[in-house]
Protein backbone atom coordinates (compact mmCIF):
# COMPACT_ATOMS: atom_id res chain seq x y z
CA UNK A 1 0.00 0.00 0.00
CA UNK A 2 1.20 3.42 -1.03
CA UNK A 3 1.47 5.63 1.75
CA UNK A 4 -0.91 8.31 2.98
CA UNK A 5 -0.42 11.64 1.58
CA UNK A 6 0.30 13.44 4.71
CA UNK A 7 0.36 16.78 2.99
CA UNK A 8 -3.92 16.65 3.70
CA UNK A 9 -3.93 15.02 6.90
CA UNK A 10 -1.83 18.30 8.54
CA UNK A 11 -4.92 19.00 9.55
CA UNK A 12 -7.46 17.93 12.78
CA UNK A 13 -10.49 17.98 10.60
CA UNK A 14 -9.25 16.50 7.38
CA UNK A 15 -7.87 13.77 9.74
CA UNK A 16 -11.05 13.56 11.86
CA UNK A 17 -12.98 13.33 8.30
CA UNK A 18 -10.76 10.39 7.07
CA UNK A 19 -11.35 8.46 9.91
CA UNK A 20 -14.96 8.91 10.24
CA UNK A 21 -15.04 8.04 6.53
CA UNK A 22 -12.84 5.35 6.92
CA UNK A 23 -15.39 3.81 9.46
CA UNK A 24 -18.20 4.85 7.87
CA UNK A 25 -16.96 3.39 4.31
CA UNK A 26 -16.00 -0.03 5.79
CA UNK A 27 -19.37 -0.61 8.14
CA UNK A 28 -21.64 -0.07 4.81
CA UNK A 29 -19.41 -2.30 2.85
CA UNK A 30 -19.39 -5.22 5.37
CA UNK A 31 -23.37 -4.21 5.51
CA UNK A 32 -24.05 -4.58 1.93
CA UNK A 33 -22.15 -8.19 1.87
CA UNK A 34 -23.98 -9.09 4.58
CA UNK A 35 -27.36 -8.66 2.66
CA UNK A 36 -25.72 -9.95 -0.48
CA UNK A 37 -25.04 -13.34 1.44
CA UNK A 38 -28.13 -13.09 2.88
CA UNK A 39 -30.02 -13.06 -0.45
CA UNK A 40 -27.59 -15.77 -1.64
CA UNK A 41 -28.49 -17.85 0.97
CA UNK A 42 -25.35 -18.10 2.97
CA UNK A 43 -26.40 -17.31 6.53
CA UNK A 44 -22.95 -18.24 7.91
CA UNK A 45 -21.42 -15.48 6.10
CA UNK A 46 -24.29 -12.88 6.16
CA UNK A 47 -24.16 -13.35 10.43
CA UNK A 48 -20.17 -12.67 10.18
CA UNK A 49 -20.62 -9.60 7.96
CA UNK A 50 -23.44 -8.64 9.81
CA UNK A 51 -21.35 -8.76 13.45
CA UNK A 52 -18.42 -6.71 11.59
CA UNK A 53 -20.90 -4.10 10.21
CA UNK A 54 -21.90 -3.42 13.82
CA UNK A 55 -18.53 -3.16 14.80
CA UNK A 56 -17.76 -0.79 11.99
CA UNK A 57 -21.03 1.49 13.45
CA UNK A 58 -19.72 1.57 16.70
CA UNK A 59 -16.40 2.67 15.72
CA UNK A 60 -17.67 5.20 13.48
CA UNK A 61 -20.23 6.28 16.45
CA UNK A 62 -16.75 6.31 18.80
CA UNK A 63 -14.98 8.81 15.99
CA UNK A 64 -18.01 11.06 15.74
CA UNK A 65 -17.89 11.53 19.05
CA UNK A 66 -14.65 12.35 19.22
CA UNK A 67 -15.03 14.99 16.37
CA UNK A 68 -17.71 16.70 17.46
CA UNK A 69 -16.14 19.84 18.63
CA UNK A 70 -13.61 20.14 15.30
CA UNK A 71 -14.42 22.01 12.50
CA UNK A 72 -16.99 20.37 9.86
CA UNK A 73 -15.52 19.35 6.79
CA UNK A 74 -16.33 17.07 3.86
CA UNK A 75 -14.48 15.77 1.14
CA UNK A 76 -15.51 15.30 -2.19
CA UNK A 77 -15.23 11.08 -2.87
CA UNK A 78 -12.05 11.40 -4.73
CA UNK A 79 -10.41 14.02 -2.37
CA UNK A 80 -9.50 11.47 0.45
CA UNK A 81 -5.92 10.83 0.66
CA UNK A 82 -6.20 6.61 1.23
CA UNK A 83 -2.96 5.74 -1.34
CA UNK A 84 -5.44 3.65 -2.95
CA UNK A 85 -8.98 3.16 -4.55
CA UNK A 86 -11.05 2.87 -1.70
CA UNK A 87 -10.44 3.37 2.54
CA UNK A 88 -8.30 1.13 3.49
CA UNK A 89 -10.44 -0.67 5.67
CA UNK A 90 -13.62 -0.90 2.92
CA UNK A 91 -13.76 -4.62 1.53
CA UNK A 92 -13.48 -5.09 -1.97
CA UNK A 93 -16.29 -5.77 -3.24
CA UNK A 94 -14.68 -8.01 -6.28
CA UNK A 95 -13.18 -10.35 -3.40
CA UNK A 96 -16.41 -11.78 -2.29
CA UNK A 97 -18.55 -14.88 -3.66
CA UNK A 98 -21.43 -16.22 -2.44
CA UNK A 99 -19.97 -19.62 -1.24
CA UNK A 100 -17.77 -17.84 1.07
CA UNK A 101 -17.42 -19.94 4.53
CA UNK A 102 -16.67 -18.03 8.41
CA UNK A 103 -12.57 -18.76 6.99
CA UNK A 104 -12.96 -16.58 3.62
CA UNK A 105 -14.90 -13.42 5.64
CA UNK A 106 -12.69 -13.31 8.71
CA UNK A 107 -9.73 -13.41 5.80
CA UNK A 108 -11.23 -10.85 4.06
CA UNK A 109 -11.55 -8.87 7.38
CA UNK A 110 -7.97 -9.81 8.24
CA UNK A 111 -6.63 -7.78 5.41
CA UNK A 112 -8.68 -4.66 5.90
CA UNK A 113 -7.62 -4.50 9.60
CA UNK A 114 -4.05 -4.73 8.38
CA UNK A 115 -4.97 -2.02 5.93
CA UNK A 116 -6.32 0.06 8.36
CA UNK A 117 -3.37 -0.06 10.95
CA UNK A 118 -0.58 0.43 7.96
CA UNK A 119 -2.66 3.54 7.32
CA UNK A 120 -2.99 5.23 10.80
CA UNK A 121 0.55 3.69 10.89
CA UNK A 122 1.56 5.53 7.79
CA UNK A 123 0.20 8.86 9.31
CA UNK A 124 1.40 8.48 12.34
CA UNK A 125 4.81 8.63 11.07
CA UNK A 126 4.46 10.91 8.69
CA UNK A 127 2.42 13.76 9.62
CA UNK A 128 3.62 17.49 11.39
CA UNK A 129 0.86 18.22 13.70
CA UNK A 130 1.40 16.80 16.97
CA UNK A 131 -2.33 15.98 17.50
CA UNK A 132 -3.42 13.97 14.30
CA UNK A 133 0.06 11.94 15.10
CA UNK A 134 -1.04 11.11 18.36
CA UNK A 135 -4.46 10.66 17.35
CA UNK A 136 -3.21 8.46 14.37
CA UNK A 137 -0.63 6.45 16.40
CA UNK A 138 -3.48 5.77 19.05
CA UNK A 139 -5.92 4.48 15.85
CA UNK A 140 -3.37 2.13 14.91
CA UNK A 141 -3.05 0.66 18.26
CA UNK A 142 -5.90 -0.24 18.32
CA UNK A 143 -6.07 -1.53 14.46
CA UNK A 144 -3.40 -3.94 15.32
CA UNK A 145 -5.96 -4.55 18.37
CA UNK A 146 -8.21 -5.79 15.89
CA UNK A 147 -5.57 -7.63 13.74
CA UNK A 148 -4.82 -9.47 16.75
CA UNK A 149 -8.66 -10.54 17.30
CA UNK A 150 -8.90 -11.59 13.73
CA UNK A 151 -5.92 -13.69 13.82
CA UNK A 152 -6.78 -15.09 16.66
CA UNK A 153 -10.08 -16.28 15.64
CA UNK A 154 -8.56 -17.56 12.40
CA UNK A 155 -6.43 -20.00 14.64
CA UNK A 156 -8.89 -21.11 16.93
CA UNK A 157 -11.41 -21.94 13.40
CA UNK A 158 -8.46 -23.39 11.26
CA UNK A 159 -9.60 -24.25 7.81
CA UNK A 160 -8.68 -24.49 4.23
CA UNK A 161 -8.77 -21.20 2.34
CA UNK A 162 -7.50 -22.47 -1.07
CA UNK A 163 -11.06 -23.94 -2.24
CA UNK A 164 -14.57 -22.56 -2.18
CA UNK A 165 -17.22 -25.22 -1.46
CA UNK A 166 -18.48 -27.17 -4.10
CA UNK A 167 -22.11 -25.85 -5.43
CA UNK A 168 -24.28 -28.76 -7.19
CA UNK A 169 -26.60 -26.27 -8.48
CA UNK A 170 -24.25 -23.27 -9.95
CA UNK A 171 -25.54 -20.12 -11.17
CA UNK A 172 -24.02 -20.97 -14.69
CA UNK A 173 -25.31 -24.86 -14.99
CA UNK A 174 -27.03 -25.36 -18.24
CA UNK A 175 -30.61 -25.35 -17.63
CA UNK B 1 -13.90 22.11 0.91
CA UNK B 2 -17.17 22.80 1.94
CA UNK B 3 -19.64 20.53 4.39
CA UNK B 4 -22.10 18.63 2.79
CA UNK B 5 -24.43 16.96 5.58
CA UNK B 6 -25.97 14.60 3.08
CA UNK B 7 -25.35 10.90 2.88
CA UNK B 8 -24.96 8.82 0.06
CA UNK B 9 -26.10 6.42 1.57
CA UNK B 10 -29.47 8.28 2.11
CA UNK B 11 -29.89 7.89 -1.50
CA UNK B 12 -30.86 4.17 -1.59
CA UNK B 13 -33.77 2.24 -1.45
CA UNK B 14 -34.39 -0.23 1.46
CA UNK B 15 -34.25 -2.72 -1.10
CA UNK B 16 -31.29 -5.20 -1.41
CA UNK B 17 -29.57 -6.25 -4.57
CA UNK B 18 -29.72 -9.17 -5.83
CA UNK B 19 -26.78 -8.95 -7.86
CA UNK B 20 -24.46 -11.99 -7.41
CA UNK B 21 -21.72 -10.87 -4.71
CA UNK B 22 -18.42 -9.67 -6.48
CA UNK B 23 -20.53 -8.54 -9.13
CA UNK B 24 -18.93 -4.40 -10.42
CA UNK B 25 -22.46 -3.18 -10.18
CA UNK B 26 -22.41 -2.73 -6.50
CA UNK B 27 -19.62 0.21 -6.98
CA UNK B 28 -21.63 2.21 -9.60
CA UNK B 29 -24.52 2.11 -7.55
CA UNK B 30 -22.28 3.12 -4.39
CA UNK B 31 -20.68 5.88 -7.06
CA UNK B 32 -24.04 6.94 -8.19
CA UNK B 33 -25.61 7.67 -4.77
CA UNK B 34 -22.00 9.62 -3.84
CA UNK B 35 -22.23 11.79 -6.86
CA UNK B 36 -25.52 12.78 -6.24
CA UNK B 37 -24.60 13.95 -2.70
CA UNK B 38 -21.62 15.10 -3.81
CA UNK B 39 -23.73 17.60 -6.27
CA UNK B 40 -26.23 17.97 -3.32
CA UNK B 41 -29.36 16.73 -5.83
CA UNK B 42 -32.80 16.15 -3.97
CA UNK B 43 -34.00 12.76 -4.52
CA UNK B 44 -37.40 14.57 -5.16
CA UNK B 45 -35.40 16.05 -8.69
CA UNK B 46 -33.49 12.66 -9.94
CA UNK B 47 -35.09 10.49 -11.90
CA UNK B 48 -33.30 7.09 -12.58
CA UNK B 49 -34.71 5.06 -15.92
CA UNK B 50 -33.51 1.70 -17.25
CA UNK B 51 -34.41 -0.89 -19.78
CA UNK B 52 -33.73 -4.90 -19.14
CA UNK B 53 -30.80 -6.64 -17.00
CA UNK B 54 -28.60 -7.03 -13.96
CA UNK B 55 -27.47 -3.01 -14.29
CA UNK B 56 -30.52 -2.28 -15.07
CA UNK B 57 -32.00 -3.07 -11.84
CA UNK B 58 -30.74 -0.32 -10.14
CA UNK B 59 -33.52 2.75 -10.18
CA UNK B 60 -35.55 -0.20 -7.71
CA UNK B 61 -32.20 0.27 -5.46
CA UNK B 62 -31.91 4.05 -5.23
CA UNK B 63 -34.86 6.02 -4.08
CA UNK B 64 -35.05 8.83 -6.40
CA UNK B 65 -37.73 8.78 -8.89
CA UNK B 66 -37.30 5.84 -11.40
CA UNK B 67 -38.30 3.96 -14.35
CA UNK B 68 -37.51 0.17 -14.85
CA UNK B 69 -38.75 0.37 -18.98
CA UNK B 70 -38.71 -2.22 -21.41
CA UNK B 71 -35.81 -3.75 -23.07
CA UNK B 72 -33.67 -1.66 -24.70
CA UNK B 73 -35.76 1.20 -24.60
CA UNK B 74 -34.69 3.23 -21.56
CA UNK B 75 -33.26 5.75 -23.62
CA UNK B 76 -36.46 7.03 -25.41
CA UNK B 77 -38.16 7.01 -22.19
CA UNK B 78 -35.45 9.15 -20.58
CA UNK B 79 -35.62 11.29 -23.58
CA UNK B 80 -39.28 12.01 -23.12
CA UNK B 81 -39.10 12.39 -19.50
CA UNK B 82 -36.41 15.39 -20.23
CA UNK B 83 -38.69 17.06 -22.84
CA UNK B 84 -41.10 16.98 -20.65
CA UNK B 85 -39.83 17.49 -17.29
CA UNK B 86 -36.59 19.58 -17.70
CA UNK B 87 -35.91 20.58 -14.29
CA UNK B 88 -35.02 17.04 -13.70
CA UNK B 89 -31.50 15.42 -13.44
CA UNK B 90 -32.45 12.19 -15.53
CA UNK B 91 -29.79 9.06 -15.60
CA UNK B 92 -30.21 6.36 -18.04
CA UNK B 93 -28.31 3.33 -16.12
CA UNK B 94 -28.07 0.04 -18.13
CA UNK B 95 -25.50 -3.14 -19.52
CA UNK B 96 -24.22 -3.32 -22.75
CA UNK B 97 -26.62 -6.01 -23.91
CA UNK B 98 -29.46 -3.57 -23.39
CA UNK B 99 -28.27 -0.45 -24.74
CA UNK B 100 -25.78 -1.88 -27.46
CA UNK B 101 -27.86 -4.53 -28.85
CA UNK B 102 -31.69 -4.24 -28.57
CA UNK B 103 -31.16 -0.53 -28.12
CA UNK B 104 -28.60 0.47 -30.03
CA UNK B 105 -30.17 2.12 -32.11
CA UNK B 106 -31.20 4.72 -29.65
CA UNK B 107 -27.95 5.02 -28.50
CA UNK B 108 -26.64 6.33 -31.97
CA UNK B 109 -29.82 8.80 -31.75
CA UNK B 110 -29.50 9.93 -28.58
CA UNK B 111 -25.51 10.56 -29.19
CA UNK B 112 -26.64 12.82 -32.10
CA UNK B 113 -29.66 14.15 -30.29
CA UNK B 114 -27.64 15.57 -27.58
CA UNK B 115 -30.69 15.33 -25.16
CA UNK B 116 -29.44 16.32 -21.43
CA UNK B 117 -29.06 13.14 -19.83
CA UNK B 118 -26.48 11.02 -18.73
CA UNK B 119 -26.05 7.53 -20.15
CA UNK B 120 -24.33 5.03 -17.71
CA UNK B 121 -23.17 1.71 -19.23
CA UNK B 122 -22.18 -1.15 -16.77
CA UNK B 123 -20.32 -3.22 -19.32
CA UNK B 124 -19.59 -6.87 -18.52
CA UNK B 125 -19.41 -8.11 -22.13
CA UNK B 126 -22.19 -10.78 -21.28
CA UNK B 127 -25.93 -10.73 -20.82
CA UNK B 128 -25.85 -11.72 -17.41
CA UNK B 129 -29.37 -11.64 -16.49
CA UNK B 130 -30.36 -14.75 -18.95
CA UNK B 131 -27.09 -16.75 -17.97
CA UNK B 132 -24.30 -16.21 -20.08
CA UNK B 133 -24.61 -15.38 -23.75
CA UNK B 134 -22.71 -13.40 -25.88
CA UNK B 135 -23.25 -9.85 -26.21
CA UNK B 136 -22.05 -7.13 -28.53
CA UNK B 137 -18.96 -5.90 -26.70
CA UNK B 138 -17.96 -9.87 -26.29
CA UNK B 139 -14.80 -11.06 -27.43
CA UNK B 140 -15.33 -12.85 -30.62
CA UNK B 141 -13.09 -15.57 -29.62
CA UNK B 142 -14.77 -15.70 -25.89
CA UNK B 143 -15.93 -19.70 -25.65
CA UNK B 144 -18.26 -19.44 -22.35
CA UNK B 145 -21.19 -18.50 -23.94
CA UNK B 146 -23.49 -21.80 -24.21
CA UNK B 147 -24.95 -20.12 -27.85
CA UNK B 148 -21.55 -19.77 -28.78
CA UNK B 149 -19.93 -22.58 -27.68
CA UNK B 150 -17.07 -21.57 -30.58
CA UNK B 151 -16.66 -17.74 -29.96
CA UNK B 152 -18.94 -15.42 -31.92
CA UNK B 153 -16.48 -15.02 -34.18
CA UNK B 154 -18.42 -10.97 -34.91
CA UNK B 155 -16.22 -8.00 -34.17
CA UNK B 156 -17.01 -6.28 -30.85
CA UNK B 157 -18.87 -3.05 -30.65
CA UNK B 158 -16.42 -0.41 -29.40
CA UNK B 159 -18.82 1.86 -27.39
CA UNK B 160 -16.45 5.05 -26.50
CA UNK B 161 -16.17 4.94 -30.66
CA UNK B 162 -19.61 4.81 -31.50
CA UNK B 163 -20.33 7.71 -28.88
CA UNK B 164 -18.15 9.73 -30.65
CA UNK B 165 -18.56 9.16 -34.26
CA UNK B 166 -22.37 9.31 -33.27
CA UNK B 167 -22.28 12.68 -32.07
CA UNK B 168 -21.94 12.50 -27.94
CA UNK B 169 -20.29 15.23 -26.21
CA UNK B 170 -19.19 13.91 -23.22
CA UNK B 171 -17.38 10.43 -23.59
CA UNK B 172 -15.82 8.32 -20.31
CA UNK B 173 -15.22 5.06 -19.71
CA UNK B 174 -14.21 4.05 -15.79
CA UNK B 175 -13.75 0.80 -13.63
CA UNK B 176 -16.05 -0.50 -11.10
CA UNK B 177 -12.78 -1.20 -9.27
CA UNK B 178 -12.26 2.54 -8.58
CA UNK B 179 -15.68 3.60 -7.36
CA UNK B 180 -14.02 6.98 -5.85
CA UNK B 181 -12.88 7.77 -9.58
CA UNK B 182 -16.37 6.74 -11.15
CA UNK B 183 -17.95 9.09 -8.63
CA UNK B 184 -15.90 12.23 -9.72
CA UNK B 185 -16.64 11.16 -13.36
CA UNK B 186 -20.43 10.93 -12.93
CA UNK B 187 -20.49 14.18 -11.28
CA UNK B 188 -18.68 16.04 -14.30
CA UNK B 189 -20.87 13.84 -16.42
CA UNK B 190 -23.83 15.20 -14.71
CA UNK B 191 -23.04 18.76 -14.66
CA UNK B 192 -22.50 18.63 -18.07
CA UNK B 193 -25.21 19.66 -20.42
CA UNK B 194 -25.61 17.36 -22.84
CA UNK B 195 -25.59 13.85 -23.57
CA UNK B 196 -22.76 12.08 -21.45
CA UNK B 197 -22.07 9.01 -21.92
CA UNK B 198 -20.05 6.69 -19.67
CA UNK B 199 -18.90 3.15 -20.04
CA UNK B 200 -17.99 1.53 -16.96
CA UNK B 201 -16.10 -1.77 -17.03
CA UNK B 202 -18.05 -3.68 -14.61
CA UNK B 203 -17.00 -7.54 -14.39
CA UNK B 204 -19.32 -10.14 -14.15
CA UNK B 205 -17.94 -12.69 -11.81
CA UNK B 206 -20.33 -15.48 -12.65
CA UNK B 207 -20.31 -15.76 -16.17
CA UNK B 208 -16.95 -14.12 -17.14
CA UNK B 209 -14.68 -14.60 -14.16
CA UNK B 210 -12.10 -14.50 -15.86
CA UNK B 211 -13.02 -10.52 -15.81
CA UNK B 212 -11.36 -10.06 -12.22
CA UNK B 213 -7.92 -9.88 -13.94
CA UNK B 214 -9.32 -6.79 -15.23
CA UNK B 215 -7.97 -4.65 -12.23
CA UNK B 216 -4.41 -5.70 -13.36
CA UNK B 217 -4.78 -3.77 -16.96
CA UNK B 218 -7.03 -1.02 -15.77
CA UNK B 219 -4.91 2.56 -16.43
CA UNK B 220 -5.85 5.96 -16.89
CA UNK B 221 -5.33 7.72 -20.40
CA UNK B 222 -2.40 9.05 -20.09
CA UNK B 223 -4.37 12.68 -21.10
CA UNK B 224 -7.21 14.87 -20.08
CA UNK B 225 -10.38 15.21 -22.28
CA UNK B 226 -9.74 16.68 -25.54
CA UNK B 227 -12.71 19.13 -27.46
CA UNK B 228 -11.45 17.30 -30.71
CA UNK B 229 -13.27 15.00 -31.86
CA UNK B 230 -10.87 13.07 -33.76
CA UNK B 231 -8.54 13.32 -31.61
CA UNK B 232 -10.75 11.55 -28.98
CA UNK B 233 -11.26 8.70 -32.21
CA UNK B 234 -7.69 8.35 -32.40
CA UNK B 235 -6.65 7.74 -28.64
CA UNK B 236 -9.98 5.08 -28.34
CA UNK B 237 -8.82 3.32 -31.46
CA UNK B 238 -5.27 3.28 -30.44
CA UNK B 239 -6.52 2.03 -26.69
CA UNK B 240 -7.06 -1.98 -25.89
CA UNK B 241 -10.64 -1.04 -23.96
CA UNK B 242 -8.98 -1.12 -20.40
CA UNK B 243 -7.89 2.88 -20.13
CA UNK B 244 -10.12 5.51 -18.40
CA UNK B 245 -10.62 8.36 -17.64
CA UNK B 246 -12.92 11.74 -19.47
CA UNK B 247 -11.83 10.98 -23.30
CA UNK B 248 -14.26 13.79 -24.77
CA UNK B 249 -15.69 16.72 -23.76
CA UNK B 250 -17.27 19.55 -25.62
CA UNK B 251 -20.21 21.84 -26.09
CA UNK B 252 -22.60 20.77 -28.70
CA UNK B 253 -26.40 22.53 -29.09
CA UNK B 254 -28.43 20.92 -26.89
CA UNK B 255 -31.96 19.04 -27.90
CA UNK B 256 -34.94 20.72 -25.54
CA UNK B 257 -37.91 21.24 -26.82
CA UNK B 258 -39.78 24.22 -25.79
CA UNK B 259 -42.91 23.21 -24.06
CA UNK B 260 -46.43 24.53 -25.73
CA UNK B 261 -49.59 25.02 -24.39
CA UNK B 262 -51.37 22.41 -22.14
CA UNK B 263 -53.79 20.76 -24.03
CA UNK B 264 -57.11 21.80 -23.03
CA UNK B 265 -58.87 18.17 -23.18
CA UNK B 266 -62.26 19.85 -23.92
CA UNK B 267 -61.23 22.25 -26.38
CA UNK B 268 -59.12 19.13 -27.96
CA UNK B 269 -62.41 16.61 -27.86
CA UNK B 270 -64.67 19.67 -29.74
CA UNK B 271 -62.38 19.97 -32.29
CA UNK B 272 -62.61 15.61 -33.21
CA UNK B 273 -66.28 15.91 -32.09
CA UNK B 274 -68.36 13.93 -34.88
Amino acid sequence: MSKAGTSALNSLPVFFAHALALETEAAERYQELADVMAVHNNPVAAELFHKLAGYGHQHAAEVRDMMKNAEPVSLAPWEYDWGGVEAPETSAMADADYRMTSAHVMQMALKTEQAAHDYYASVAAEASDDEVRRLAQEFAEEEAGHVEYVKQWIARNPVALEELPEDDDPAHMPE
Amino acid sequence: MTANPRAAKAYKSSLKPVWCPGCGHFAVLSAATKAFAHLELEQKDVAVVSGIGCSSRVPAYMSTYGFHGIHGRALPLATGLKATRPELTVVVSGGDGDGFSIGGNHFLHACRRNVDLTYIVMDNEVYGMTKGQASPTTAPDWLHGKLTPQGSGTRPFNPAAIALSSGASFVARAFSGQPNEIARILCEAISHRGFSFVQVLSPCPTFCPEQKKWKQVVRAFDDGPTVNVEEALSRVYADDGYSTGIIYQDSHPVWQPTLGEEVNVRAFEQEFAI
